[in-house]
This record gives C-alpha cells, structure tokens and sequence, in this order.
C-alpha cells in the first residue's frame, strides 16, 4: 500500500509489529497476554473508528444521492426550457422563411412592373420623337398625313 | 515554535494554528483526494506542540463538508489532543455546525462518543 493512500498509517504499522511478534513467539504466557490484551485494545478501537467512517461515508452518500436527484431535476427542467426555446426558433424560423418568400415576389413584381414603365416610356419617347420630327422638321409630310387621314386631297 | 498557517482552496481547509495563543482552527471544506498528505503536516506540528503545550489549548473545528479520509484524519488529530488531555494538559475541542446541519451534528456526537476529551458541539 503506497503512503498516499494509506489512510491508517499508526494501524498498518501496529499491525506489522504485531505479525514479527507473532512470528518470532518468543513470549512467556504473560507477555503473551499482555500483548493479546493491546491488540484487543486497538482492535476495539479500529472497530469503533470503522463503526463512525461508516456512519459518515453512508450520510455523504445520501447527501450524493440527493444532490443528484436535484440536478436530475434541474436537468430535466432545463431540458424542457431547451425544448421550448427549439420550438420557438423553429416557428420564428418559418415565419422568416415566409416574409423571405414574400419579400422575393415583391421583389419580382416590382422588376417587372420597372420593366413595363421602362418599356412604355421607350415607346412613348419614340412616339414623341416621330411627332416632333414630322411637326418641325417634316411637316409637309405630316400635313399630307393629317389630309390623308381625313380624307382631304 | 512558528504558527501554522495554511490557506484554504477549493478542496482543502483554513488552518490557523497558533501556538502563541493556544487556539487552533479548522474551517472549511475538506475533500482532498490526499487527506493524508494534507493532514500529514497539522499532526506533525500538534506533535511538536504536544511537547511542551500551554497552559490551555483550544480547538475549533468548523467544517462544512468533508471526505471519509479527511474523517480519519480528524480522528487523528482528535486522538492527539486526547492523548494531550490524558497527560494533564488542559485541552478541549468545540465542533461547530450550521445549526441546520443534522448530519454534522451527528458526526460531531460520533465523535464525541468515541473520545476521552471535552468536546463541545457548538451549533451556528
């Protein structure tokens, strides 16, 4: 057992003193006595030390166990929360997927709605062009044109 | 002799041993994953102490959790001052507990049980 993690330094080493005195026996009956007697002592008291580590390592694994019971709790809760918020992103998800779509139509009706008004005024320019070439610069043209149209030679 | 003072961390307690005054603490929470090697240094200086103690030696214990092996290691220094106070000397321990604490009051009642040596449980 390495010394980190001996937590009974004074009781292993009692224990190794007691073993070489077994081993060795060379004990009248009184010292063998004796010697019985302290390690009855010290085995009464280990087991007394053992009786209360127990006590307190089951109490600490109650406190564990609740403590755990309490983050399950919390977890569970937080979970829920979690779910809720995913919920949540999901519908303002689709709801800014929609306003995209929305927005593209808009988009495309306005491009084609520019598109009539650039057509238009094109047409109108030309028209306008013709009108003012044959008003100023061509006019017998136009006036043949005009008596043309209503039927005066 | 020097005092023993030891700041306290995350896993380990505030110990403020002085032997001007005769008045040792322990307070906070005891976790290390060595006990032993933490503890290692408060028994060798309360067995220097115990050479030639004053006239009055106080110990206040104030944990508010502690490890199994912190526990031995307690039990140790409890048996210290025990064998302190069987040699004549004037020794007592007061174990204070957040008065909410059952289990801490048992521990204490554990303790004082298996000791020969005034030991107070003080309840916060």
């Amino acid at each position: 057992m390495s010394q980190k993690s001996n937590t009974f330094p004074e009781e292993t080493e009692f224990l190794k003193k007691a073993r070489v005195t077994a081993e060795e026996g060379a004990l009248s009956p009184d010292q063998w006595r004796n010697e019985y007697s302290v390690l009855i002592t010290k085995y009464e008291e280990l087991l007394k030390i053992v009786q209360v580590l127990t006590t307190q390592a089951t109490q600490l694994e109650s406190k564990l166990e609740k403590a755990r019971a309490q983050l399950e709790l919390q977890r569970k809760a937080l979970s829920f929360e979690v779910e809720g918020l995913e919920k949540q992103i999901q519908v303002q998800q689709k709801e800014v997927t929609k306003k995209a779509q929305e927005r593209d139509v808009l988009y495309d009706q306005m491009g084609r709605t520019r598109m009539m008004l650039i057509v238009l005024f094109s047409v109108l320019v030309v028209v306008v062009a013709f009108t003012m070439y044959y008003l100023f610069i061509d006019t017998d043209k136009m006036i043949t044109f005009v008596k043309k149209v209503r039927g005066i030679q | 002799m020097r005092n023993l003072v030891i700041e306290p961390t995350s896993k380990t307690p505030k110990v403020i041993l002085n032997a001007d005054l005769g008045i040792f603490e322990i307070t906070g929470r005891s976790i290390p994953e060595d006990a032993i090697g933490f503890y290692r240094k408060v028994l060798d200086w309360l067995e220097e102490y115990s050479k030639s103690p004053l006239g009055e030696t106080i110990f206040k214990f104030q944990l508010e959790y502690f490890n199994t092996s912190s526990s031995k290691c307690l039990l140790d220094i409890f048996r210290k001052l025990e064998r302190m106070h069987k040699n004549g000397h004037k020794v007592s321990i007061r174990w204070h507990y957040d008065s909410d604490d059952e289990d801490m009051a048992e521990t204490g009642q554990d303790y004082q049980a298996l000791l020969d040596v005034p030991f107070e449980l003080v309840p916060v």
